[in-house]
């Protein structure tokens, strides 16, 4: 998969760019959304993200 | 086989090309094989998976001159900044999704000023003989709803796009339908269907001229996709909200 057009990717919610994590998935620092990839292909399903917890100050 | 045609597009080499609904491929296919960058989205990962598979096949082959990536995606919710592409390819999608305005809200947006959009549904006189002939044509997940020429010119226009040209397209694909609707949907064994479908392949493997003359001669009378072609010009973006109720005013 291109690296530099999976750049322009943005979070289907909330319309921003979102922090790539390796094979983790796409997150997006707005709305905490983790959104997975599957046999090397990004599911940007709002319903199918995972909501990661705030991280403790 | 595309339905889109990309010289009427205006695509030119270097360009960002959304493939919206791509499905197992076509026009990917081909337009990686040219030197674009393509994205290519759909709802169905088993798809995704062929289309992303055939591509990296040809880029083994050597025959890719594009970059590309896919990406699993709702149409009505796209994963992607406002003006970001320079042509968007949505064929065959419209009659399929819960909400066309929604779906045409969020093309439109990421396509930037000046870009085009190519935007094909099934023609209406060939969905009603279908929907006719075989109850199962038409299902949650399939076609939904369809759309007159009219409403697809219209919807384009409320939403702020200038036509700059439409056409019919797959003439010879009508028969095969009919006759998988007369024989039954899902009836793979059945043999007119077969042998035609066998016939289709051959017109399209050996690009028959006389074949393809005959399909241009009937597209304007019984083609299977209406394809609109259109302009985004600069302005104030449209919403969903907006078009639909200016749709109804102009009814």
């Amino acid at each position: 998969m291109d690296k530099e057009l999976l750049s322009i990717l943005v979070c289907p919610l909330c319309k921003v760019s979102m922090e790539q994590r390796g094979d983790e998935g796409f997150f997006c620092l707005e709305c905490r959304r983790l959104y997975p990839v599957k046999d090397e292909i990004p599911i940007l399903f709002i319903d199918e993200a995972i909501i990661l917890p705030a991280e403790k100050s | 086989m595309n339905t889109v045609d990309f010289t009427q597009l205006g695509i030119k080499e270097g360009e960002l090309i959304l493939d919206a609904g791509c499905g197992v491929g076509r026009h990917s296919w081909n337009l990686v094989k040219g030197n674009y960058r393509v994205v290519s989205i759909d709802l169905d990962l088993e798809a995704l998976i062929k289309n992303y598979g055939f591509m990296k096949y040809l880029n083994d082959l050597g025959e890719t001159r594009s970059s590309f990536c896919v990406i699993m995606s709702n149409v009505q919710s796209l994963p992607f900044a406002d003006a970001t592409f320079d042509r968007v390819i949505c064929s065959e999608v419209l009659e399929h999704v819960d909400d066309y305005f929604e779906a045409m809200s969020e093309l439109v947006r990421v396509l930037k000023p000046g870009g085009t959009i190519g935007v094909s549904v099934p023609t209406w006189i060939t969905e009603i003989l279908y929907w006719r002939l075989d109850k199962n044509y038409s299902h949650p997940g399939g076609h939904i709803r369809i759309f007159r020429a009219y409403q697809v010119r219209d919807l384009l226009e409320a939403f702020g796009l200038q036509i700059t040209g439409s056409n019919h397209r797959h003439s010879l694909h009508s028969p095969y339908w009919f006759l998988k609707c007369f024989c039954g949907l899902d009836r793979e064994d059945a043999l007119l269907p077969r042998a035609y479908n066998r016939f289709l392949c051959w017109v399209e493997n050996n690009s028959s001229p006389i074949f393809k003359f005959i399909e241009r001669l009937f597209d304007p009378l019984f083609g299977k996709s209406l394809v609109f072609y259109a302009l985004k010009k600069e302005g104030p973006a449209v919403g969903a909200a907006d078009a639909r109720a200016a749709l109804e005013h102009r009814r």
